[in-house]
């Protein structure tokens, strides 16, 4: 009986999200007005907009897990595990985010890719995701592989910042004739506002849905490791085989 | 796996350097040796090394000129756009140097088993780093002039602003040099190193790319105009790499 | 529909793309979970 209700638990999630993700599919395709400018095209910022804000938000949690997992008093596994589960989350929402950027782009400005800060960038966060995940595949003990990801994810976070800072000054500092002046999001109100506002809602629950079992997938993982090496020591079951790292100096 | 208690006292890569009548030979692991003195130790280490083994000279040096000879068959050279893009050109093949310079900087710890000396002795694990980034700016600024010769006789690069020349590319490298050598200390243990270690370094390394690129596009304008903020960036940049590389290089060291 | 190609694409294909993601998590819980099930039949994960 507890199976099937922890069964039911985790499905509130997704089912949520699904739900979420349905209304916003309505309000987008059906009770927007197409945009005076941009015409229907517009309407892909309804998705756009969101996996952008997901592909930040999970990069921030990659990065926040990773710190926390490096501070001798907070260090916990699950912290390792979240990030990694949040990166992998994290690098489908930085593509689809430049795929739907660029579907966007053509229709409304002729161009599949501009040299836009906020587009660079995202090009560049998913190199850091690409790599921050090919350094978690490469074998090793947990502390091992858990601080090594660590240290990266926080780099590749504070890098963040500086390369759209630098992407902007090259952008606007230089006297070349701009073609352009791409504007990702317009000022948009009333209907239009909601069902950005609904998509950004979604999405995130989407994320929490995504995150939640990708973390189960991580920690089912790990423990399956710790028991493989358990019995590859023939350690009885009940044998401690790690106890949480010892806080440092 | 812990190294015998007798070579805690002296391990023998920095006997040299202890047999200096002031060395540390004798200390128990827990006095650390200052950071400065630990940098300027394991930056002596590694630039020994070097001069022995001339790996920087033989290899990584011809390697940044057959990038830079590659990359000008982008351009024809008959147009004037070469010495345009003269700059992009020499940061992108000092960044590819970079990588491998920083790869064989890490190598040294590993192959030479000081991985475990080092983590056992009283440097200072910032100070390590800080020795070894020390090392790496050396080899890549002669690298970085070699280059330039090049550029300026192939690519008919012309420099208007000497001082912005080499102080942005004395911030641009002492940021490269920072990742190279944490990110080198990251990958350096794990098998896939040579093709992990570009991938991790190099999106990290765009703001050092932009950054030397259009400070040194500035330096061939008779105006700098905007390269003093490029340089601004650089150094900031530097700064910033410099002190999470010597915060995280400690934890990197520690045993699996 | 004006563009509506690109608009049919966008949605298509980040639904697809997210749909995707999600099985491929859930089938590799349930190998693993299954893996740990067969090496380890006395206890089970939580």
């Amino acid at each position: 009986m507890t199976m099937n209700t922890a069964r039911i638990r985790r499905a509130v999630l997704p089912a949520t999200a699904l739900l979420s993700l349905a209304v916003l599919g309505w309000l987008a395709l059906v009770v927007a007005p197409p945009d005076a400018v941009q015409g229907d095209a517009q309407r892909l910022m309804y998705l756009h907009v969101p996996v952008a804000w997901l592909a930040y938000l999970a990069y921030g949690v990659t990065a926040l897990a990773s710190l926390l997992y490096l501070l001798p008093r907070t260090r916990r596994r699950r912290w390792d595990l979240l990030a990694g589960a949040s990166a992998e989350v994290g690098v489908v929402f930085t593509a689809l985010t430049i795929l739907d950027g660029s579907l966007w782009a053509r229709p409304v400005w002729g161009i599949w890719w501009t040299w836009d800060a906020r587009l660079v960038t995202t090009a560049v966060l998913l190199f850091l995701y690409l790599g921050y995940l090919a350094l978690r595949r490469v074998p090793g003990t947990f502390e091992g592989r858990a601080r090594r990801s660590a240290v990266v994810a926080l780099i590749a976070f504070a890098d963040v910042p500086v390369v759209h800072l630098s992407v902007i000054w090259w952008r606007t500092l230089h006297q070349q004739p701009t073609v352009l002046n791409p504007e990702f999001d317009p000022q948009i109100h009333g209907v239009m506002a909601l069902t950005l506002l609904w998509g950004v809602v979604a999405f995130t629950v989407l994320y929490a849905a995504l995150l939640g079992q990708r973390y189960r997938l991580a920690s089912a993982e790990a423990e399956q490791d710790e028991r493989l090496l358990r019995l590859a020591l023939e350690l009885p079951a009940a044998t401690p085989l790690r106890t949480e790292p010892e806080p440092v100096r | 796996m812990a190294a015998p208690t007798g070579s805690l006292e002296a391990p023998p890569p920095l006997r040299e350097r202890a047999g200096r009548g002031r060395g540390p030979a004798g200390r128990r692991a827990d006095q650390r040796l200052s950071l400065l003195r630990s940098a300027a130790l394991i930056a002596a280490k590694d630039l020994r090394i070097e001069a022995r083994s001339r790996v920087a000279t033989s290899q990584v040096l011809p390697f940044g000129g057959i990038v830079l000879l590659l990359a000008a068959f982008a351009i024809d050279p008959g147009r004037a756009a070469l010495a345009g893009v003269a700059p992009g050109m020499f940061w992108t093949a000092v960044l590819l140097a970079a990588v491998l310079a920083a790869g064989r900087s890490a190598q040294l710890e590993v192959a030479g088993g000081t991985g475990d000396g080092l983590r056992l002795s009283w440097l200072d694990p910032g100070g390590v780093f800080l020795g070894k980034v020390a090392a790496i700016f050396v080899e890549l600024l002669l690298l970085e002039a070699a280059l330039l010769a090049v550029l300026i006789a192939v690519y008919g690069f012309r420099v208007s602003h000497p001082l912005l020349l080499l102080a942005s590319a004395v911030s641009a490298t002492a940021g490269i040099s920072s990742v190279g050598v944490l990110y080198g200390a990251v990958a350096a243990a794990l098998r896939t190193r040579e093709t992990l270690l570009p991938l991790l370094a190099l999106p990290v390394l765009t703001p050092e790319a932009l950054g030397g690129t259009q400070a040194w596009t500035a330096v061939q304008q008779a105006d700098p105009g905007d390269g003093l903020r490029w340089l601004q960036l650089l150094t900031l940049f530097a700064c910033v790499l410099l002190s999470a590389g010597i915060a995280a290089y400690g934890a990197l060291l520690e045993e699996e | 529909m004006r563009d509506a190609g690109y608009i049919v694409a966008g949605y298509l294909l980040t639904g697809g793309a997210v749909a995707t993601y999600a099985s491929s998590v859930r089938l590799r819980l349930r190998r693993v979970l299954r893996r740990t099930r067969e090496s380890f039949p006395d206890g089970g994960t939580s």
